[in-house]
């Protein structure tokens, strides 16, 4: 792949102390919760992937169901793409989708094929792919990128430890790029190392500190440094020969910091990484130039749902996902007379965000489908005050 | 202290340790005769009589079996329910009761079609008559686990049995007697559901007839 050159932004995470917190109404103006439809047809394990497209939800779940089933705007259940099965338009490993404009491709990785589908769902087509790899986004109208942890394609050896590769409608490989030697380096997948942000695709492999910019033509750049300064992991902790060393760094003694999942909205990016195991946040504002960081965000604007398991975004609208047991067991805590009552932790007038809990939460039950949340984030931040969450002794 | 004594401590000391010595040696030799006894089972039922592998396992799962019967269950083992409320397994159980284990890390497809096969018989039985115990290593997973197959009889959580048969990472039945003593227990095959069917149908007889 040939490079290209960006303007590269660095940002520099600043709060690494785990007692200073940020509130919600520091960079959100509301967030709000959708149930989706718990019915035998609608069941989803785990959701793995979510695209939202022409107020449609897109979820994958490769693991427990392996279906992408489709829901409304208000989470009713619409349809299921295909089928687990042997048959035309049907697949064993749902891996990743991709929503075009008039039709969803879902590629099966066990077949290594990628099946065409139109928006009703209804099968079209099949095509054998002469690789395997993660993930997939189409870059043109004839032209795929096709991402893979040091891809493990022993036949083809051109492409032998090639994690990016550009191919067109017949899968004729163009462009590669990001080799490393093969089983030199431990691999690491990660569910959002692609993620588009209006005409944008990106690109961050895991434990990376650099984000890419793929462009249309799949030339690749640098676009997003995150700057750990002395928190950054070595590179050779990467190696296989030092997994242990990894382990033992990633687990226990280290305070060095692994970046895991990313969103770049038009305003913002955010990005998660952890040190010693502890998960923070990091909100960058580009409109603003300012950075918060922090391991506790609590949610001060309706107190039921957490800032966690952010998949994907639109516009600057950030998606993700809590368990029905969770939520059930977050409204649980309270009576709903406590609810009332609540006014928030800033003490704030919001008398009427118990009844909004309560009215959301009513009916749920503890094995019901997972809930998406939605962040609406804020078009222009302040320098917030870090609230102090405790005092570690 | 007089020499005597000091010297009776000595020989005390050396005789205690050559008995535990010959007593480890004893266990050890057992266990490796009998580890043998089973390779050499296998062996035969394989080559010799040339046995279909599931056959085989199945012959072999004999032994598993018989190791787990007999043997005592804790009564004051703790277990969860789906609201995470604690009870014991003596407060789950009242007389005879047929028992499901399963953890999350045994085989999916074998976990299902042994659930699949406990429930069309668990209704014949008696619901209070049976129980099914999971290992999980998070909730979200048993949360998952009770959606996906629409459970709607308890799954009580539990760490562990304690069992023999717990190394051998598969799911199992038995009967726990009002002693809390073990009995009739059965491992499934998703390969051999008939011998399944053929085990609860024996179930359903000894619980309703007997």
């Amino acid at each position: 792949m040939d490079t290209d050159h960006d303007s590269i932004i660095i940002i520099t995470p600043q709060n690494f102390d785990r007692s200073r917190g940020l509130f919600f109404s520091h960079f959100m103006d509301t967030v709000w919760g959708v149930r989706l439809e718990t019915s035998a047809k609608s069941l989803i394990g785990t959701i793995d992937k979510i695209k939202l497209e022409e107020n449609v939800f897109y979820i994958l779940d490769k693991y427990n169901t392996k279906t992408l089933k489709c829901f409304d705007i208000q989470g009713n259940y619409l349809q299921t793409v295909g089928q687990v099965g042997g048959g035309p338009g049907e697949y064993i490993e749902p891996t990743d989708f991709y929503i075009d404009k008039n039709q969803i491709i879902i590629y099966d990785q066990f077949h290594s094929k990628l099946l065409f589908y139109n928006k009703n769902g209804e099968f079209v087509k099949e095509k054998t792919l002469p690789f395997i790899f993660s993930h997939f986004n189409k870059i043109q109208e004839n032209s795929y990128l096709m991402e893979a942890v040091d891809a493990d394609n022993y036949h083809l050896e051109e492409l032998l430890g090639y994690s990016l590769w550009v191919c067109d409608s017949s899968f004729v490989i163009n462009k590669k790029g990001r080799y490393r030697e093969k089983d030199k380096f431990t691999r690491y997948n990660s569910q959002t190392s692609l993620q588009s942000s209006k005409e944008n695709l990106f690109y961050k492999p895991l434990y990376n500190d650099t984000i890419f910019h793929i462009h249309t033509n799949g030339n690749i750049s640098s676009k997003y440094v995150i700057d750990f300064k002395d928190k950054k992991a070595p590179e050779r902790l990467l190696l296989q020969e030092n997994r242990r060393l990894l382990q033992e760094e990633f687990h226990e003694r280290s305070s060095y910091a692994f970046g895991y999942t990313y969103i770049i909205t038009p305003n913002y990016l955010y990005h998660t990484y952890s040190i010693q195991r502890n998960l923070y946040s990091l909100i960058h504002s580009f409109k603003d130039n300012i950075t918060l960081t922090a391991f506790h965000i609590i949610n001060d604007i309706n107190e039921i749902f957490p800032f966690q398991r952010i998949l994907t975004s639109q516009d600057n609208l950030l998606i993700g996902y809590m368990d029905g047991n969770s939520l059930y067991e977050q409204y649980n805590y309270h009576t709903d007379e406590e609810w009332r009552n609540l006014k928030g932790i800033k003490q704030q007038d919001r008398s009427k965000t118990g009844e909004q809990v309560i009215e959301f939460c009513r009916d749920i039950q503890i094995e019901d489908n997972p809930i998406l949340i939605f962040y609406q984030l804020k078009e222009n931040i302040n320098i917030p005050t870090y609230v102090n969450i405790y005092t570690e002794e | 202290m007089s020499t005597s004594t000091q010297k009776n401590k000595k020989v005390t000391f050396i005789l205690l340790s050559c008995f535990l010595c010959l007593t480890n040696i004893f266990f050890i030799r057992q266990f490796f005769a009998q580890k043998k006894n089973f390779n050499e089972i296998e062996s035969i039922l394989k080559k010799q009589w040339n046995v279909q592998p599931i056959e085989a396992d199945i012959y072999e799962d004999i032994f598993k079996m018989l190791q787990m019967d007999r043997t005592n269950i804790n009564p004051e083992i703790v277990l969860f329910d789906e609201f995470k409320k604690k009870y014991t397994l003596k407060d789950k159980t009242e007389g005879k009761t047929l028992i499901m284990h399963y953890s999350q890390l045994n085989c999916n497809v074998c976990v299902d079609s042994a659930l699949t096969s406990f429930l069309k018989y668990a209704s014949k039985i008696d619901y209070k008559n049976t129980l099914i115990l999971a290992s999980y290593v998070n909730w979200a997973d048993y949360y998952t686990f009770k959606r996906l197959n629409s459970m709607k009889i308890p799954v009580y959580m539990i760490d562990s049995l304690g069992s023999p048969l717990e190394e051998f990472n598969i799911p199992y039945f038995f009967i726990l007697n009002e002693d809390f003593t073990v009995s009739h227990t059965f491992i499934p095959h998703k390969e051999a559901l008939h011998y399944t069917d053929s085990y609860l149908k024996l179930m359903e007889y000894l619980f309703n007839y007997q």
